[in-house]
């Protein structure tokens, strides 16, 4: 018989106020066959117990609860970004919160361990750059090595890639980077913009700046320190275009999703689409942007977005599938839900980015709520 | 207050209304809980707070009143359990936390049937009328008849009236020497 608490509480409540049926008093005995809800009877039988319990509910008031409740929920996400971040700093380490579906009643659950399972390491440096004449060079943790683009040394060293103009041209050359799965890479263009390029994304970019703007193209998610200078800096995703002069922002603009999201940390950026007017956002704000091009602006944690070039992934109240859509990128995994119904599970919590992906389940696992299995690059979450 | 039946629709469409009746049902009773695995932390509020804010902002939606209070405990255990977790890792004078909490993995279904038994009860009292309600809760307290009317400033008679009415059945159980003024 499926417990309830809600249900079971009625019953108790009932035959302390008024008494109970024949049929409802035998319910009662059987459960109160359970010895700690035996003792949990005999402690809300006595006045004494109640008194102090009541007495304790009178040091809360629901309706303050609700006038701060009230004030919170609408409040400047910022103010929580703070604490947010503080506790960041502080903590740097995993932190799991959960509003997860833990199975109070099914006690047992509470002991399972995780079975064993093989560590998946976090993604790493690497990226492929392909030069204006189709060579491709893989860039990888380690060496140090230049090479020349149409006047433009191009550096690469720990998984970074640097561009310096020798001799100016005014020919626009393209070089592209790409990142896959499981990988990271760090660019300085040409300009001294720094961008960090995240796992499966591509990026397009001048070897040297020519001309009024500076355009790049996204595919994918990046954050970006722009230099500040007289030419609009532009990135052009599927989604529309991002102008600036000189900001440091978020992009995650991922074909395959249906909205991107541009995140401004410092600066102003305007974000276009096209099909509206441009939105204009301030630090800490965000704008949404739909495939067909409709544009919505909010405030946010900017942490949330842009934490992970940082080191660390901050989830709030975000959805196991989704945090999944994020982490299969960087772990280089494919997760599986066997019940749907997990992705639906909202999670509080941050993630060192670096960390195997284990500690991760490892921690999902304890709460009760799941187990998980790996099997190659594939990750099952089950019940 | 309301019957709770009726919190349940509104809580579900966000109504303002329904969500402050769900704090003046849920409010006190989940502080409470929470406090009792926190062990007093100046937290409780706040965690308690986060999970109606998560509620309020997800699209979750709730079949039943018994769905309801089922999800608001377990997300208050949960977070409640995470915190002491993190401050265990970072606070070593904390670390007694959860080994004196009185709540342990097996005997979280009775815990929490505890506080909603308590729970649904204060409700029960709360929504008496006013004169009926303070002569429960005195006599909960402890205090006699005489003292009850005498501190209403009414007669004992009616203090008995008010009782019957009130705490009609509050059997022996509840109260034993109260229910030898009622015989």
């Amino acid at each position: 018989m499926e417990k309830d608490i809600y249900d079971d509480a009625s019953l108790i409540k009932k035959s302390l106020l008024k008494g109970l049926s024949e049929e409802e008093q035998i319910k009662l005995e059987q459960l109160l066959e359970d010895r700690q809800l035996g003792e949990v009877y005999d402690q809300l039988s006595d006045p004494t117990y109640l008194k102090k319990q009541f007495m304790e509910y009178e040091n809360y008031s629901g309706k303050k609860g609700y006038m701060v409740f009230r004030e919170r929920r609408g409040r400047d996400r910022r103010v929580n970004t703070i604490r947010w971040v503080a506790a960041v700093a502080a903590v740097w380490v995993i932190v799991l919160g959960s509003m997860l579906w833990l199975t109070l009643g099914e006690s047992g659950e509470k002991e399972v361990l995780p079975v064993a399972s093989k560590v998946i390491p976090a993604g790493e440096k690497k990226a492929r750059l392909i030069l204006a004449d189709g060579t491709e060079v893989e860039v990888s943790k380690t060496g140090a090595h230049v090479l020349k683009e149409e006047g433009v040394n191009i550096k690469y060293e720990n998984g970074e890639i640097s561009y310096v103009t020798e001799r100016a041209s005014c020919e626009i050359v393209y070089n592209e980077l790409e990142v896959p799965r499981g990988g990271e890479c760090i660019i300085t263009l040409d300009d001294g913009t720094k961008v960090w390029v995240n796992a499966e994304t591509r990026l397009k970019y001048p070897v040297t700046f020519v001309g009024e703007k500076r355009e790049v193209v996204l595919e994918g998610e990046a954050f970006f320190d722009v230099v500040k200078s007289e030419k609009p800096f532009i990135v052009k995703t599927s989604f529309g275009e991002v102008k600036v002069l000189g900001t440091a922002f978020g992009i995650n603009a991922y074909t395959d999703a249906s909205e991107s999201y541009t995140t401004l940390v410092r600066g102003k950026v305007s974000v276009e689409t096209g099909e509206a007017d441009p939105v204009i956002i301030q630090p800490g704000e965000q704008v949404v942007t739909s495939k067909d091009g409709q544009m919505i602006r909010q405030k946010v944690d900017v942490e949330e977005f842009v934490g992970w070039k940082d080191g660390i992934y901050v989830f709030r109240e975000k959805h196991l599938g989704d945090i999944m859509k994020t982490l299969e990128r960087w772990y280089n995994i494919s997760v599986l839900f066997e019940e749907e119904e997990l992705r639906e599970l909202p999670f509080t919590g941050n993630l060192k980015r670096y960390d195997d992906i284990n500690v991760f389940f490892d921690a999902l696992t304890r709460t009760g709520d799941m187990k998980y299995r790996v099997d190659g690059n594939h990750v099952i979450l089950y019940k | 207050m309301i019957d709770e039946q009726l919190i349940l629709s509104g809580v579900n469409r966000k109504n303002e209304k329904a969500w402050k009746s769900l704090y003046e049902h849920y409010y006190a009773a989940l502080c409470a809980y929470v406090n009792r695995i926190l062990k007093g932390s100046e937290s409780t509020e706040d965690l308690v707070q986060e999970v109606f804010i998560a509620i309020w902002k997800s699209d979750k939606k709730f079949d039943s009143l018994q769905d309801l209070t089922r999800y608001l405990y377990r997300a208050c255990y949960n977070n409640a359990l995470v915190f002491v977790r993190n401050n265990q890792i970072h606070d070593t004078i904390l670390n007694s936390i959860g080994a004196e909490s009185d709540f342990t993995a097996d005997d979280v279904y009775a815990q929490t049937v505890r506080e909603e038994v308590t729970r649904q009860l204060y409700v029960y009292i709360e929504a008496l009328p006013s004169e009926q309600k303070k002569v429960i809760l005195m006599s909960i307290e402890g205090y006699s008849w005489d003292e009850i009317a005498e501190k209403l400033g009414v007669s004992v008679n009616t203090v008995k009236t008010h009782k019957s009415r009130g705490f009609k059945s509050l059997r022996s159980k509840l109260q034993d020497s109260v229910c030898l003024f009622l015989i």
